[in-house]
């Protein structure tokens, strides 16, 4: 029966695939861990963060999910052709609502995902968040 | 060349491309000395030295350097304006490379200053330059 640690590890697998990115050490640290030049990390966080009983007799724990990928540039000034190129691919898969409805442990989506992108340095920081529940079984 | 050479030596052509005297040979140096133990021929002067840096952690174990370092510009038996316009000059042409060829990502004179003294017939025209870049 799926849970939502269930949820994360599928949500982790198809980001891998989504971003080329691989997963950080740490999902809530950022003072650990070196990127090198031109590598994609992420850290993916979730949590329950209620329990939907809008269907029937059925209940489904929603999952609040935050991803956080984290780019470092090959040199701090090629921002553009990475926000510009390279950054739309992948973001357009994660921000697309099938993307996360598809994981085999999802029921449904419930909150659209979002995103925001900062710099910090030489990283480009794309944050993904998003509401799914997951599915019963 | 060692990173602060490279800023130095930088600054120096800049310096020597703004005021044109010094680029005679002698006039421009890394490091410091007394200017009383100028040769008259070796003025104006300029001195690079005492670089420094200052390293800030940015997220994923980013080094954000700064570096900063002095120029010191000595005149002899010239106007208080004339040194004065000289260090404009040099600023000036700092502003326009503001990454000294691509060697930092950026750059300017956050300080200046001038030392002058009653009975000395010599002037101190200090800048301060600091510099930014991704160390690592």
């Amino acid at each position: 029966m799926p849970t939502p640690a269930q949820l994360l590890s599928d949500a982790a697998a198809a980001i891998v695939t989504a971003t080329g990115g691989t997963p950080l050490g740490s999902d809530y640290r950022d003072d650990l861990e070196k990127i090198p030049a031109g590598a994609t990390r992420f850290a993916l966080r979730g949590g329950p963060s209620a329990v939907d009983a809008g269907d029937s007799n059925v209940e489904y724990v929603v999952e609040a999910v935050e991803l956080i990928v984290r780019h470092r540039l090959a040199s701090p000034t090629a921002e553009r052709a990475y926000t510009e190129g390279a950054m739309q691919t992948w973001l357009a898969s994660v921000i697309d609502a099938d993307f996360w409805r598809g994981l085999a442990s999802a029921h449904e989506v419930l909150t659209v995902p979002s995103y925001e992108v900062a710099r910090e340095g030489a990283l480009v920081v794309v944050t993904v968040r998003t509401d799914v529940s997951v599915r019963p079984g | 060349m060692s990173e602060w050479g490279g800023i130095f030596d930088r600054l120096i052509a800049i310096a020597q491309g703004a005021v044109p005297e010094l680029a005679t040979a002698g006039r421009t140096e890394r490091g410091i000395r007394l200017a009383e133990k100028l040769n008259p021929g070796e003025f104006p002067h300029l001195f690079a030295y005492d670089p420094r840096d200052s390293v800030a952690l940015l997220p994923q174990l980013q080094e954000r350097v700064t570096t900063t370092v002095i120029l010191l510009l000595v005149t002899r038996d010239e106007t208080q304006e004339a040194t004065c316009t000289k260090c404009d000059a040099i600023r000036d042409a700092i502003r326009a490379d503001p990454t000294l060829a691509g060697l930092v990502e950026s750059c300017h004179v956050s300080e200046r200053t001038l030392r002058e003294h009653p009975d000395v017939a010599s002037r101190g025209a200090g800048l301060l330059v600091t510099a930014f870049r991704e160390a690592s």
